[in-house]
């Protein structure tokens, strides 16, 4: 257990998370934090002190992520999370899969360029690759666009003439229906 | 009127025959509002039966209505209501609306509405300075383009004038052309009305303000929250790509601001940044259009946003291309937005591929081109009908040899943007067959021509009917959007509802939303439509009103209704009593949504009753709101209601108008207003007149 009388206040720490988020960044726990989550939880708990309702501890594959929702939602923290691991596959089919289910629509791979992903275009090439023939991402599939832009989309979540034809949309659809 | 705020209380009425210039008061149209709705009650009440659009007894009715330039959010826009060329085979009442200043500027002079009526017989312009309205010689302005016309009228008036003119195509009496004002802001369709009446120009300089009826402190607190439910263009209430603040994302949203996204070619360079719904200050970051409508290549030529009076969305990119003026003669500076920018669809391809420098340079040229002539490209069905026309052999079949010949076809094939230069002079001063066909509109040019079928039903022309093509039908909204598609007599120009389905929003919160307003059952998932319900035919008939109501106070209908908005803490809900509440703060005359979509409803029901007065039949159904084939037929391989598909079938459209026409009291088998339905708006005179023709269902 930390040295109380030593560690930050909590609401240092708390406007360091607000600050990360603030500009699109998760935290690692241990970052932060020189002890176990447990720990952390147990301080936490025992500070007395207001006005850190905002900050968010999240587990994400096993690990301990920090974000204020005050300026971060959790749906963008899930998606730092995996990126910040470097989880590529797990990050795409988190990506594809929630899109396919939530919006519905398929996902541009033109998305993982952008943060939080900021995947360059051999990474995320390579990553797809791999998806494609790994049988914990077998509901991950490729379509393309009549402009050649790639897209993703979770047969589970979506059917496939479905997914099609929203990619399409999307792509062509939407400039030729302004 | 002088009890209401809003309104000036004046419309101006000149007479372009006999030269009098006369004031009438505004309270005779207050059940109108003003725009479309005194624009079709002046048509009601004066233009007779099958008046043609050249001939002297039609007029032309301008103006905003009690919102324009009171700096109610997006309230700058401006009517121009009219028999309207383009419709085919009957030419019939239609409105023009453009953006920009002159309907807030008309409202400074002290003016609600501008009625021309007569004919010159010489070219002249009215020039409005407050009180004082002169109907002075255009004849040094005729056959100027409009950016000339534009800048020499400001001379002689003061660089604050505000001037809505017509190019060459209009005094050509080109079909299709438009009226503009502001260099970029154009009402399409309506610009040969103002040619046959040799009349260049309308121009107003106004020195007063608007009284409104609300203090100061009510109607800040009213446009802040009406600030704080805007989205970005189009009301899309989700950014474009994955940001921290938002829940939701959505790749087509007009909500495009991001880290890392730049006005390139400002001075300094001005990151659009993350723009949180919060942050009202900076809405007019939101949509950076340039890039959403060109492609990645127009960061580095934008230099800013631009926009209409009282509108913080500012959705007209200003870019700068220098490369144009060596390489084709034209400005480097150019503002547009949306199908302003597609000069680029005349081309089959570019030699740098369809998003770079050509491809720019290409919607530049395009647009000086069409703003200049004042040409009219009704949301870019002149591009298709080009490319089908030139693909399908049909200018060479139709073009006397000679004529072929002198244009250079190779200049097209190359994907040169000097080509359009050609194309659009010979569209505006009527040269030859190609500029006559071409200037008609899509029901002349294809009866010109004889277009086959397949022209018809083709989705590469995505003609509709009547001379124009869809506009948001069931590519976006299934049947709602086709019933929307089915009532006006050009393209729709309503975005009520395509705003709502492309919001950025999961299907699953806009059926929430939806379940509020017309019942659950109202929204599909896009490319995946269900049978046909009432609750379809509620969303529909709701669109259609707003559209009018937005057209007649007036308010953009790119942005409201906001029946979503950004805010998570309201569940993404916007408020659907918004205009009702800036109108009752604005005029006084306390109204709520539902009283204020009956005034809607009349103005609705009195263009339709004009619909029907000058087709001379109340066969509204089989005769006016016709469905194209491609809808049913198209693709051949997909069935109706299934995943992947925008294909509609045939027994379930009848369905639709069924439940349309019970929803807005008009008779079912007629697709016609009733005497019960006329009545109850307050169109009593309008049943008996129609009765008296024989025009009204039994």
């Amino acid at each position: 257990m930390p040295d109380f009388d030593t560690a930050e206040p909590l609401e240092i720490l708390a406007e360091k998370v607000r600050d990360s988020s603030r500009n699109g960044k998760i935290l690692r726990l241990d970052e932060v934090w020189p002890g176990t989550e447990a720990e952390f939880i147990e301080w936490r708990q025992a500070q007395a002190s207001t006005g850190t309702g905002d900050i968010v501890l999240m587990r994400e594959r096993g690990r301990a992520i920090l974000y204020s929702e005050r300026h971060m939602t959790r749906a963008y923290a899930e998606a730092a999370a995996c990126a910040v691991y470097e989880d590529i596959r797990y990050a795409i089919a988190q990506t594809v899969r929630g899109e396919s289910r939530t919006y519905p629509r398929p996902t541009p791979l033109a998305l993982f360029g952008e943060a939080p992903f900021l995947f360059s275009k051999q990474i995320l090439d390579e990553a797809v690759e791999a998806m494609l023939t790994d049988p914990d991402y077998g509901d991950i599939r490729r379509i393309q666009a009549s402009d050649g832009s790639g897209f993703l989309f979770s047969s589970v979540h979506m059917d496939p003439a479905h997914a099609e034809s929203l990619a399409e949309w999307m792509a062509v659809g939407h400039m030729r229906n302004p | 009127m002088q009890s209401y705020g809003g309104w000036t209380g004046k419309t101006l009425r000149v007479n372009l025959s006999t030269g009098k210039i006369s004031q009438e008061d505004t309270a005779r149209y207050k059940e109108y509002l003003g725009g479309t709705g005194v624009g079709y009650r002046v048509l009601w009440d004066e233009v007779p039966a099958k008046t043609r659009s050249f001939d002297e007894a039609n007029k032309i009715v301008m103006g905003g209505g009690p919102l324009t330039g009171t700096s109610a959010p997006c309230g700058g826009r401006t009517s121009i209501t009219t028999i309207f060329p383009c419709v085919y085979p009957t030419e019939l009442v239609g409105t023009g609306h453009m953006g920009g200043h002159w309907g807030a500027e008309l409202k400074y002079a002290g003016w609600d509405n501008v009625i021309v009526e007569g004919k010159s017989d010489k070219p002249v312009y009215i020039a409005i300075s407050d009180d004082r309205v002169e109907i002075r010689d255009a004849s040094h302005l005729w056959r100027n383009g409009i950016y000339r016309a534009t800048a020499s009228i400001c001379q002689e008036m003061g660089p604050e004038t505000q001037v809505a003119a017509i190019g060459q195509a209009g005094e050509n009496l080109v079909r299709m052309s438009v009226v503009m004002n502001a260099f970029s802001h154009s009402a399409g369709g309506v610009g040969s009305v103002f040619g046959s009446k040799k009349l260049k120009a309308v121009a107003v300089r106004g020195s007063g303000s608007i009284k409104i009826a609300a203090n100061a402190q009510e109607w800040k607190k009213l446009r802040r929250y009406v600030l704080s439910l805007m989205g970005g263009n189009n009301q899309h209430v989700v950014p474009s790509t994955p940001q921290p603040w938002s829940e939701f994302s959505a790749p087509r949203s007009r909500w495009t601001a991001r880290k890392g996204l730049f006005w390139g070619a400002a001075n300094p360079v001005i990151e659009t940044g993350e723009c949180r719904p919060e942050e009202l200050n900076r809405i007019g970051f939101r949509t950076m259009k340039a890039t959403y409508d060109l492609g990645p290549e127009a960061e580095k030529h934008t230099v800013r946003m631009g926009g209409c009076a009282s509108c913080p969305i500012r959705c007209h990119s200003q870019i700068d291309v220098p490369s144009v003026e060596a390489k084709y003669g034209v400005s480097r500076y150019a503002a547009s937005t949306c199908v302003g920018w597609n000069g680029r669809m005349y081309f089959k391809s570019f030699p740098d591929g369809p998003a770079g420098t050509t491809s720019i340079e290409a919607a530049v040229v395009g647009k000086h081109m069409a703003d200049d002539y004042g040409v009219w490209t009704c949301y870019s069905q002149l591009q298709r009908d080009f490319r089908w026309a030139y693909e399908n052999g049909f200018i060479k079949a139709n073009l006397p040899a000679e004529e072929y010949k002198s244009i250079d076809w190779s200049k097209c094939e190359a994907g040169d943007p000097g080509f359009l230069k050609e194309l659009y002079r010979r569209i505006a001063l009527r040269e030859g067959e190609f500029g006559i066909a071409f200037g008609e509109g899509p029901g002349y040019l294809a009866a010109r021509w004889q277009f086959p079928q397949s022209y018809f039903n083709s989705e590469a022309t995505h003609y509709w009917k009547m001379g124009h093509p869809g506009h948001h039908a069931n590519e976006d909204a299934g049947q709602a959007g086709v019933l929307i598609n089915l009532i006006y007599n050009r393209d729709a120009q309503c975005h009520s509802h395509s705003n709502f389905v492309r919001n950025g929003l999961p299907t699953s919160i806009q059926k929430q939303l939806a379940e509020k307003l017309w019942g659950s059952g109202a929204v599909d998932d896009v490319q995946n439509f269900t049978r046909m319900n009432p609750d379809k035919a509620k969303f529909a008939v709701w669109a259609l009103l707003r559209k009018e109501l937005h057209d007649s106070l007036t308010l953009c209908n790119w942005m409201y209704p906001m029946v979503a908005s950004p805010l998570k803490s309201r569940n993404y809900e916007g408020d659907n009593g918004i205009e009702a509440q800036l109108y009752s703060l604005v005029t006084g005359d306390r109204k709520d949504a539902a009283e204020l979509d009956l005034v809607a409803e009349r103005i609705f029901n009195l263009h339709r009753a004009l619909t029907i007065r000058d087709m001379g039949t109340a066969e509204m159904r089989t005769v006016h709101d016709v469905i194209p084939d491609r809808i049913f037929d198209l693709p051949e391989n997909k069935q109706p209601f299934t995943p992947g598909t925008n294909k509609m079938d045939r027994e379930d459209m009848e369905t639709a108008k069924d439940l349309f026409y019970q929803a807005l009291g008009w008779d079912r088998k007629t697709g016609a207003p009733t005497r019960a339905t006329l009545e109850r708006l307050g169109l009593k005179d309008v049943a008996e007149k129609l009765a008296g023709m024989g025009l009204l269902p039994v």
